[in-house]
């Protein structure tokens, strides 16, 4: 029997290829959209303590300062995913792509911030449902801050979580130097029926 | 259950309406078909019924939403309404039209077919309060920056009348002061010019004593005399009475000015109003203080611009700008450079007048204090630091202001500001 | 007669899952890499007649092992094994060499399809 410390590799050794796998499917939803290529990075997993934020904020891969958006999930386990738009960068450029008057989102960017948002989360966490043999359930998106990082948002309120399990992931169109940064957090109290679902699909994979 | 659930779609308080891929109306609910004039709406394409939906940018959602099987959003922040409907609350509410957060998703029928279905809620509720929100704190804003404005006119008027107020104590306390030293000093002053007139009679005497003394005085004696004279020191006091003299008298002209000043300050606002021309003032007291200035600078340089008759007390404003001109003198070791620049500012009704030098300068924590009376920055004994406190009281009358720029070793520039018609303007503006 | 067979991939499920997926009574002799690099060393010391390869992984990725290999003249035959099937991927992926690509997750009957194309089945 293998001991708690492999079985903990293994779960988090699949999670991540589990993420993989929907980031594959969110980047082609995007990529057959705009025409363009996404670049996908490794998903990284974070285990973040409320009290010790600056130290999850160092440990990040990226740190982008931008609008921030949030949109809810629940249904199997809740959560809310975290998304950044560095400061910088143009999302404009992929309007047309998604149907958007270009003199438009140049006035006001959110509108089409917040379906890019709502595209990329919703795709990857469809593919994590799919793979937990689960279901997910999406709210309206919504803007958080506009020129903030992540850490300084979450310093900035008063948390009603002690330790949550965040995922890193971030899309890129190098053609069009722009970089999506997504973060999907989960409660500890929720993770652990996300944990229970990696841990019934591994026992599927008999390990 | 069918049946329930069709009854909940007809009471629902929320907008549904399904549509199919090329954009027809399969159902709309009474909260939507009540807001067209045209039912039914089943049939009818979406675009002929609300004409102002925009038409590309809702064929792109609908093909996303069919082709990715997500859901996307609408929020009436970013899109304040897709349809026109009117207000639930056209008696009581403040908008015409309802605000719409808005939803599209796919669904798919028994047949397999594929159906849009988008949700309209009315937001108008949230938007309205928002929209107050934001109208409070603007306005929030614009009284906090009003009252932080007033706070500063209040620190500079109480300032002001910090000043004043030193000086009103000051004056009463010089006028007196004045008062009880002139008396001494006048009978000093006439017992000195007594004792010089006696010691000059005294010392003929001795004189005349001496040169018999050496004529006739028999030589049993000549040693005696000697001896005495050596005993008193009689050549020295001779020697030095001229000298002790002089310095007394110079120190009750010393007094003298000092009373002088004393009662120029307690007596600050008496005088004749009346028009006058301050570039003739400026040249004027030039002149007279040409005697203190002439050892360190060349020549004053003047700027004068053509200046309106300013109502005002002109011998007092003199005495303010001889000060400025000692001072500056004063403030120059060796030598230096003194500029007198006068401007009119008729769209301000005001006069501004600047005394610049190239001297010590001031430094920065004794600046606001060298308009307190009996402030100095030079030696004990040099200066009595009536001077600015003076001249602050005479611009004060006239409803002026005096104000200075300085940094050691940069020298000082002083800057008065006279209203044209005299404080009774001022007054009657402000 | 075994054929040697190089598995790359960072995530050890991955492999262990495209392993298990090999059609049993297929004889191969199995070398895991967990990125690019071994992988190229694996297919230098000859133990890569096959090579089933990631795309995202650290270190090196899947793209530049397949360029690094067209420089080199060996014999390996190339299976693109990637969560990222976006067309421009494989369309990229196609025209560095590589003679397929399987779409993650995968299942045993596109692993079979694949080896058949290669001719190994």
């Amino acid at each position: 029997m293998s001991s708690l410390y492999e079985r903990e590799v293994l779960r988090r050794d699949a999670l991540q290829e589990v993420l993989n796998i929907s980031m594959g499917q969110a980047a082609d939803t995007l990529a057959c959209l705009i025409d363009e290529r996404v670049h996908l990075s490794i998903p990284r997993l974070h285990d973040v303590e409320a009290s010790r934020l600056e130290a999850f904020g160092s440990s990040l891969i990226r740190k982008p300062c931008g609008m921030l958006t949030r949109q809810s999930f629940g249904g199997f386990f809740r959560g809310e995913v975290l998304a950044c738009f560095e400061r910088g960068s143009k999302p404009v450029l992929l309007a047309p792509g998604l149907g958007f008057p270009v003199a438009a989102v140049e006035r006001n960017p959110s509108e089409l911030i917040l379906e890019l948002t709502n595209l990329l989360a919703s795709a990857c966490l469809k593919g994590v449902a799919e793979q937990l043999a689960c279901a997910l359930r999406f709210g309206p998106p919504s803007v958080l801050a506009t020129a903030s990082t992540v850490t300084d948002f979450l310093g900035r309120q008063s948390l009603i979580w002690h330790k949550a399990l965040f995922l890193e992931i971030s899309f890129s169109v190098d053609s069009l130097s722009l970089v999506i940064d997504l973060l999907i957090c989960v409660p500890e109290q929720e993770s652990r029926a996300l944990w229970q679902g990696v841990d019934r699909m591994l026992g599927q994979e008999d390990v | 259950m069918n049946h329930v659930h069709s009854e909940v779609l007809e009471q629902l308080g929320l907008g549904i309406l399904i549509i199919d891929a090329g954009l027809i109306v399969r159902y709309a609910n009474p909260f939507i078909a009540d807001n067209s004039s045209s039912r039914p709406l089943e049939g009818k394409s979406l675009f002929d019924l609300f004409p102002e939906l925009p038409q590309d940018w809702l064929r792109k959602r609908v093909a996303s939403v069919l082709m990715l099987d997500n859901t996307t959003y609408t929020n009436w922040h970013q899109r304040p309404r897709l349809f026109n409907f009117p207000s639930s609350r056209p008696v009581t509410g403040s908008a015409r039209l309802m605000y719409q957060s808005c939803s599209l998703f796919k669904v798919t029928t028994e047949a397999a077919e594929e159906l849009v279905c988008i949700t309209v809620y009315d937001s108008t509720p949230t938007a309205v309060t928002q929209q107050k929100l934001q109208s409070s704190l603007k306005r929030l804003d614009r009284e906090r920056a009003h009252q932080a404005e007033l706070n500063r006119k209040l620190e500079a008027t109480q300032s002001q009348l910090v000043q004043s107020e030193k000086l009103a104590g000051v004056g009463q306390l010089a006028a007196g002061v004045a008062h009880e030293i002139n008396n001494p000093v006048c009978f000093i002053k006439s017992n000195v010019e007594c004792l010089r007139d006696y010691i000059g009679k005294m010392e003929q005497l001795i004189e005349r004593y001496g040169q018999l003394l050496d004529r006739h005085l028999p030589e049993s004696e000549a040693e005696a005399r000697r001896q005495l004279v050596q005993s008193l020191d009689i050549d020295f006091i001779r020697a030095e009475l001229p000298e002790i003299m002089e310095e007394t008298e110079e120190g009750i002209e010393r007094i003298e000015g000092i009373v002088g000043s004393l009662k120029d300050f307690a007596r600050v606002d008496s005088g004749q109003w009346q028009y006058a021309d301050l570039n003739e003032g400026v040249r004027s007291t030039l002149k007279v203080v040409h005697h203190e200035l002439k050892y360190v600078v060349d020549a004053v340089e003047q700027d004068l611009a053509e200046l309106p008759p300013v109502f005002c007390l002109p011998a007092q404003l003199n005495q303010v700008f001889m000060n400025l001109l000692v001072n500056a003198a004063h403030a120059i070791e060796r030598h230096g450079h003194v500029k007198v620049t006068s401007r009119c500012l008729p769209e301000q009704g005001r006069v501004v007048l600047t005394f610049a030098d190239n001297g010590c300068g001031i430094e920065h924590d004794k600046l606001d204090r060298i308009f307190d009376p009996f402030f100095t920055t030079k030696e004990v004994g040099k200066g009595t630091g009536l001077g600015l406190s003076v001249s602050y009281g005479i611009i004060q009358t006239h409803a002026g202001h005096i104000s200075v720029d300085s940094a050691p070793g940069q020298g000082s520039c002083f800057r008065i500001e006279l209203p044209i018609e005299g404080p009774a303007a001022v007054r009657h503006t402000s | 007669m075994q054929i040697p067979v190089t598995v790359c991939d960072d995530s050890m499920l991955s492999r262990k899952n495209l392993i298990k997926a090999l059609p049993p009574g297929w004889l191969a002799d199995i070398t895991e890499c967990k990125n690019g690099l071994e992988a190229l060393e694996a297919c230098r010391a000859g133990r890569a007649e096959v090579l089933f390869l990631d795309l995202t992984m650290p270190i090196m990725d899947g793209l530049e092992v397949l360029e690094r290999l067209r420089g080199e003249d060996l014999n390996t035959v190339v299976i693109v094994v990637s969560a990222d099937f976006q067309p421009e991927v494989q369309q990229r992926v196609q025209s560095l060499g590589a003679l397929t690509f399987i779409r993650k997750p995968i299942t045993a009957e596109q692993l079979a399809e694949a080896l058949r194309l290669a001719g190994l089945l």
